[in-house]
């Protein structure tokens, strides 16, 4: 049987995983929405761990809830970047300081 | 009743208005024809319909408010158009109309050769109509309005010629002098308002009369009749608000006789007797006036002794004549004064148009030495021109000696602490007018010639100038008579006009008056080169008086200084400390806070990405540990 700990821990070892993602790289974008992905990936296990340990559904009902709106943000953000690269030829994330004050 | 009342007011006021829109809209499609017949044919309107009001309220006490229109209303402040009709008004509105028609007749000779020519009528019929306004007012705000109207249409007119420079300043003089005026005008206003919490005159002297207000604000009756006063000064051109008046001699002569003689002019003393019941309420008032009518009234004669432009004497005189006016005023003779002014707009308008009958023919040519001299040539000016002066002077039986002697048993009667000074110097003022005037007609019509004046063809001027002249000649003659009866109630005493005339054969004025013509024969006629014998004994008088007591050197003085005072505010105080640090200092202050936070947006997602997480980071912290609301329970 595994631990409820165990779980937990592995989700806060893929979460931390993802946060270092975002920070440390500088490069791609598209890795950014990796990590992006990772994050919201741990913590549907989480309540999935929860759930099972708690023997409660809703837990399960709420992450296919947010692997769905996972799913439509992936495909917004992808959009956006085909047409970011079409306009400036570059994924860049440094190239992509039109928002500096 | 009321209706044919109502509608006869409006007529008198708005026909005016009336041609002088038509005329002002349409100016460039208006022939000059076409234009002085509106104005013509809308004064004659006016004209008839105001002596038909005259017939009506003649004989008659009552008064009538007419409300017209409600212009502002809110909790107990209430602003309404109205007319007030009683008998000073309507004897002023035909006294105005009257003079205006005779005006608008008159121009249309002496203006015909002006470019400006529909212009010229559009402004005479819009200070027609303010002028009018002003009169019928029933209320003070209404009277404030009317008050500026025609201080703009006097604007307007002195600065009608306006490639002319002296024109366009006499009328910033007139225009500037008459807001310091305002200023006081409007002071007195907002006192009344204050005290009695309405503007309109039924109210507020119903209010005056059963002493309320004398109970309740003691010296606010001093307050406002001294705001009301300086009006007053300004648009009456009393001392030290005189200095407008002469100056704007530089407008068309029409408008010298129309608006700077006989009606804007003598808007201040109406204003104060229509306001009789207030005045009465401060004897420091009434001094003032007694004091400011005999300083204007002795010290501007003195002056027009020495000016040598025909119509800036005749200015002078006209100053000297409101002097009275307001004397009269001073000493609560107030229907002396107003007959004063009713008589002094017929002769004195008189002298105006004989005058400019005279400028004409001498080809615009002011200076009465280089004039040249006229005698018989033209009958009719020469005759209106005699009859006006002997008006003036206040010979027996003519207009002027009625109004003057009551003004004068006004002075002597009354009890104000200052009515002997006054009444002395209304005395000497005798003397003085008529030294001044039949200073004038010699030197203009009797003046033995020199050699190579006289070669100009002088002959009389057309009829539209000359009718006006006898309208006015006749009223010179008459209206003392006529008037003197419904005048004299004032004081009580139950002469009739003849015995009255007769018996000022034996009085001092009239003894001044032979003195004072006497002795203008013997300095302008006889022997020339006496009255350049005085004027050389007497230098320093003489320059003073040229140089008119100073009034203008010090007032150009004043405002120099003002205007570096004005310099200083505006460069120190204005552009260094309140725009400079104030405004500009505040704007930048924050343009440079705005500049260090805006170094914070990087735009970069991975520093948003980082703040967010931080900060989400601190506040689960915050909630658990720290939080007074502990979630932990």
């Amino acid at each position: 049987m595994i631990e409820l700990y165990e779980y937990l821990s592995v989700n806060a070892l893929l979460f931390s995983m993802g946060v270092a993602g975002i920070f440390i790289n500088r490069k791609n974008i598209l890795s950014l929405f990796m990590c992006v992905e990772l994050l919201l990936l741990c913590a549907s296990s989480n309540f999935i761990a929860f759930s099972y340990y708690l023997s409660d559904v809703q837990g399960q009902i709420f992450v296919l809830f947010i692997l769905t709106v996972a799913a439509a943000e992936t495909a917004i953000g992808l959009s956006i970047l085909v047409l970011l690269f079409r306009k400036k030829q570059a994924i860049n994330v440094d190239a992509l300081n039109d928002l500096k004050g | 009743m009321n209706l044919t009342i109502k509608a006869q007011a409006l007529i008198v006021l708005l026909a005016p208005l009336g041609a002088s829109l038509i005329i002002g809209l349409c100016h460039k499609r208006l022939s000059k024809k076409s234009a002085h017949r509106f104005a013509l044919f809308s004064m004659t309107l006016s004209l008839i319909t105001s002596l038909y009001l005259l017939k009506m309220f003649y004989c008659d006490e009552s008064s009538v408010s007419i409300p017209l229109y409600t212009w502002a209303e809110s909790k107990g402040f209430n602003l309404s158009v109205g007319l007030f009709i009683d008998r000073l008004s309507v004897m002023m509105i035909a006294m105005v109309t009257l003079i205006s028609w005779l005006v608008h007749l008159y121009s249309i000779a002496y203006m015909a050769e002006d470019t400006g020519y529909q212009r010229f009528f559009c402004y005479i019929a819009f200070f027609t109509f303010s002028m009018l306004a002003l009169v019928m007012s029933n209320n003070f705000l209404q009277l404030f309005f009317g008050w500026e109207m025609v201080g703009l249409a006097s604007y307007l007119l002195i600065g009608f010629w306006f490639h002319k420079e002296t024109a366009v300043f006499a009328g910033l003089k007139a225009f500037i002098i008459n807001r310091i005026g305002d200023c006081g005008f409007l002071i007195g206003i907002a006192g009344i308002w204050y005290c009695c919490g309405s503007l309109d005159y039924a109210i507020v002297f119903q209010k005056v009369q059963a002493g309320f207000l004398q109970l309740q604000y003691p010296w606010m009756p001093t307050f406002i009749c001294l705001g009301l006063l300086m009006g007053a000064m300004a648009k009456s051109a009393q001392i030290p608000l005189h200095v407008w008046l002469p100056d704007s001699m530089e407008g068309p002569t029409p408008i010298s006789a129309l608006i700077h003689a006989a009606t804007m002019v003598t808007a201040g003393v109406f204003m104060i007797a229509r306001l009789s019941v207030l005045f009465e309420c401060s004897s420091l008032a009434l001094n003032t006036l007694l004091v400011i009518g005999s300083l204007t009234c002795v010290l501007m004669g003195l002056v027009a002794l020495v000016q040598n432009d025909i119509k800036r004497i005749i200015a002078y005189s006209t100053l000297s004549q409101l002097g009275y006016m307001m004397m009269a005023m001073g000493a609560s003779a107030y229907t002396a004064g107003m007959f004063h002014l009713f008589t002094h707009a017929c002769f004195k308008a008189l002298l105006f148009l004989a005058a400019g009958s005279i400028i004409m023919r001498a080809h615009h040519e002011q200076d009465i030495w280089k004039i040249a001299p006229i005698h018989f040539s033209m009958p009719i000016t020469y005759s209106t021109m005699l009859i006006a002066s002997l008006a003036l002077i206040g010979i027996p039986f003519f207009s002027g000696f009625y109004s003057k002697d009551l003004i004068l048993e006004g002075l002597r009667l009354s009890e104000q602490a200052l009515a002997p000074m006054a009444y002395s110097s209304a005395l000497l003022g005798v003397l003085i007018t008529t030294l001044y005037t039949f200073r004038l007609f010699f030197v203009v019509f009797h003046r033995k010639e020199p050699l190579g004046l006289q070669n100009a063809q002088i002959d009389e001027s057309s009829w539209v100038i000359t009718l006006p002249l006898i309208v006015l000649a006749f009223f010179s003659l008459t209206l003392g008579m006529l008037g003197f009866s419904s005048f004299k109630n004032s004081i009580n005493h139950t002469v009739d006009a003849l015995s009255m005339g007769l018996h000022g054969f034996f009085q001092t004025p009239f003894i001044f008056n032979i003195v004072g013509i006497f002795i203008c024969y013997l300095c302008y006629l006889r022997n020339p080169a006496l009255s350049a014998l005085i004027r050389r004994r007497c230098a320093w008088v003489h320059s003073v008086l040229s140089k008119k007591y100073g009034f203008d050197a010090f007032y150009s003085s004043l405002f120099e200084q003002l205007k570096q005072l004005g310099a200083l505010c505006w460069n120190g105080l204005e552009q260094h400390w309140i725009d400079g640090i104030g405004i500009n200092g505040s704007a930048a202050g924050i343009q440079r806070l705005s500049l260090m936070i805006r170094r914070l947006q990087t735009g970069y997602i991975y520093h948003y990405v980082f703040i967010m997480i931080v900060a989400f980071i601190l506040l689960v912290g915050f909630c658990l540990f720290l939080s007074p609301f502990n979630l932990q329970g």
